[in-house]
């Protein structure tokens, strides 16, 4: 399965590229530490990092050691791990539709895990309940696209799209037949701002949970990387090169369901990062999905941990994650189109 | 320097908003002076047959309040209500259709075939509202409440209930246990010196991360019982959602918990442990049966809440405070329901309270 190594291999220039675009992925990740609504001084900060690491003693109040362990690390490992998913998702997802406008929840992940979230809170399930039921509704809408488009004679990758498009709409429309019936006082502000997405409630449990079918996905998206290269070349040529194309659609699809629903259920819904971030990347690096999927995990995991630090920092009431991505991002991108002179599908 | 552009900016909003309250605190005061047959509390002429014995109220606030005064009247509800809610309500009323609330959620066909001989809508609407609402029920009256969500200035809406329903005397009674209540507990509260004022969290939903600010009608209570809310958001309509972070900086004395599920996870999570009211064992559970005692709706529903979270606030001015008693004739008179002494037990217990 997995015996393209060789081929596998970036080129010395494109690894001295990906290690160029770490650098700020890493400058953020520390400086994400010394912001937040909880007076910490930088100082205190180091200390306490400092003082798990090293047998040192840190002299700092209490809470402090909370604020950065469990509030502060799992939201930026959260935010990171999430952006990392849904960009990845999004450049697999464009080089198997072989279709710039597609984004990974083109197949009714987002609106499956939605509705069953929704339904969760309805029911007044716990938190991690609630968790666990938007993974597995996500599962089940792209399972239903699957099989329904499978129903189909003469299956092309253009049907699922189009089952996808319907299961979408009609999970969509579930989702707003549960915030008819919901409890305008408590059960409607919560569903509204879990569909708007947020890592305010993300705690290091939850970040455990859905991680690991993360980073699995990620890690699989990764080692198939080159045959997507194949697929886009066309359908035809990639059989005519002895890749199975049938098998790399199911792999690709199981993979970034899994990341994406995953996703969806530690923060809720957080569109435009997955549809753009790809092209993002597709700018700076070109269209080698080689390159081109790390390159995706990383600027991702870049932007959505600095939309993170702004929609904890900027006012007292936490603003939705999905309001902001395309608040700040939407401007970016578009000036990003501006200067960017690459040819990029 | 941004910083300080910033809070000009709040303070202004701030005091926008507080003007605009306040504008509209004095406008429903001059508004509901009027308590006639005639006219209802947005001044609009109304038509009620003399003998009414069907009511409808397409907000929940007045729905509660006719339960409370009238119940054998009510049609329906205008909201769901959960089994946890229906335990201490005699099942013909917590049999009751919903038929929906709000201008746009009600369904007004279901709500005319169960044939209302008036139908009531509460708080904040303009007259064009109320007109609109009124075409949709062509020839059944539609009558207006103004500040049936407001327990601070509740009365005028419960004496006009009190008229149009012909219960009087019955809201004359609650009139007067309202203004028993405030009056204690206002009086006792304010010699408290405002460094000895205990800071308090209201927390909402299964997260404990949504709440109200002070002065929204969500968290009238820890203002009228001499808290400090804690929280330093912006008004706004619902709930808003705030950060952990500023919870703890915050550090509140006590937590108001308005859900089950959080109340009873707050003690083992490890970020809560590091709020004082946690550590402290000072979280409390608001009761929810019938009707939630502290906000869900705000309204009358929170004139028991008055005492409870007094006596949560500060157990030992209010020890004299005969709360189990205050609560079984409370249930008797209003909720239609004889609690016996184990059930007043447990209400108690599982909000927190020791009593």
């Amino acid at each position: 399965m997995f015996k393209s190594t060789i081929r596998d291999k970036l080129s010395t220039h494109q690894t001295s590229t990906l290690f160029l675009l770490t650098i700020p992925l890493i400058l953020l990740f520390f400086i994400s530490f010394l912001i937040g609504r909880y007076p910490i001084s930088p100082l205190e900060v180091l200390m306490v990092i400092a003082s798990k690491v090293m047998p040192i003693k840190a002299t700092v109040p209490l809470p402090s050691d909370a604020v950065i362990f469990q509030i502060r690390l799992p939201r930026i490992l959260a935010a990171m791990l999430v952006g990392a998913a849904l960009s990845i998702a999004g450049a697999a997802f464009q080089g198997l539709f072989k279709n710039p406008l597609v984004s990974p929840d083109k197949l009714g992940v987002s609106a499956g895990a939605g509705f069953a979230a929704a339904l969760a809170i309805l029911f007044s399930f716990s938190a991690v309940m609630i968790q666990v039921s938007a993974f597995f509704g996500g599962l089940f809408a792209v399972a239903l696209t699957y099989f329904i488009s499978k129903t189909f004679k003469g299956t092309s990758i253009l049907t699922l799209i189009l089952c996808g498009i319907a299961i979408e709409s009609f999970f969509g429309a579930m989702i707003s037949l549960s915030k008819y019936v919901a409890d305008p006082y408590d059960q409607l502000p919560t569903i509204v701002f879990w569909l708007l997405g947020s890592f305010a409630a993300v705690t290091p449990q939850k970040l455990v949970m859905m991680g690991i079918p993360v980073i699995f996905g990620i890690f699989v998206l990764l080692l198939i990387r080159w045959r997507i290269n194949v697929l886009s070349m066309g359908e035809e040529e990639a059989r005519t090169m002895g890749v199975d194309t049938r098998k790399l659609q199911a792999i690709i699809i199981f993979s970034c369901t899994i990341v994406t629903a995953s996703s969806v259920s530690i923060c809720g819904i957080i569109g435009w990062v997955g549809l753009v971030i790809p092209h993002v990347a597709r700018m700076i690096v070109g269209p080698d999905h080689k390159i081109l999927l790390p390159a995706s995990v990383i600027i991702g995991a870049f932007f959505l941990l600095l939309i993170d630090d702004v929609a904890r920092t900027i006012t007292t009431v936490e603003i939705p994650i999905g309001i902001l991505t395309a608040l700040i991002g939407v401007p970016f991108f578009l000036y990003l189109l501006r200067k960017s002179k690459k040819v990029w599908v | 320097m941004k910083q300080k552009r910033n809070s000009l900016i709040a303070i202004i909003l701030i005091l926008i908003l507080v003007t605009a309250l306040g504008i509209y605190v004095i406008n429903q005061t001059s508004s509901s002076s009027l308590n006639s047959k005639d006219k209802d509390m947005l001044g609009r002429s109304i038509d009620v047959p003399s003998e009414i014995n069907r009511v409808y109220s397409i907000t929940y606030s007045t729905t509660v309040l006719v339960y409370m005064l009238s119940p054998d009247k009510l049609i329906g509800w205008s909201a769901e209500r959960s089994d946890n809610e229906n335990q201490y309500m005699a099942e013909r009323y917590s049999d009751l259709p919903v038929l929906g609330g709000g201008k746009e959620d009600a369904n007004y066909e279901s709500i005319l075939s169960a044939k209302p001989d008036v139908v009531f809508v509460g708080h904040g609407k303009t007259v064009e509202d109320v007109d609109d609402i009124q075409q949709k029920f062509g020839s059944i009256p539609v009558v207006d409440v103004e500040g049936d969500n407001n327990i601070t200035n509740i009365t005028s809406s419960i004496r006009f209930l009190g008229l149009i329903l012909g219960e009087e005397e019955k809201a004359e009674d609650l009139i007067e246990i309202h203004e028993n209540v405030t009056k204690k507990v206002r009086g006792r509260v304010s010699e408290i010196p405002s460094s000895e004022k205990k800071k308090v969290y209201y927390a909402r939903d299964s997260t404990g991360l949504q709440s109200n600010p002070s002065g929204s009608s969500h968290t009238q209570l820890i203002d009228i019982c001499g808290g400090v809310n804690v929280v330093q958001v912006p008004l706004a309509k619902g709930s808003s959602t705030v950060s952990m972070e500023m919870i703890l900086d915050a550090n509140p004395d006590v937590i108001i918990a308005s859900d089950p599920q959080f109340y009873q996870n707050v003690y083992n999570d490890p970020v809560w442990q590091n709020v004082k009211a946690v550590a402290d064992k000072e979280v409390y559970l608001v009761p929810q049966s019938p009707f939630n005692w502290f906000e869900s709706p705000p309204g009358a529903n929170t004139i028991l809440g008055i005492a409870w979270t007094a006596k949560v606030l500060y157990p030992d001015k209010f020890s004299d405070l005969d709360l189990k008693n205050m609560t079984q004739e409370f249930y008797t008179d209003f909720y239609h329901y004889n609690l016996t002494d184990s059930e007043i037990t447990d209400i108690m217990n599982s909000s927190g309270l020791e009593v």
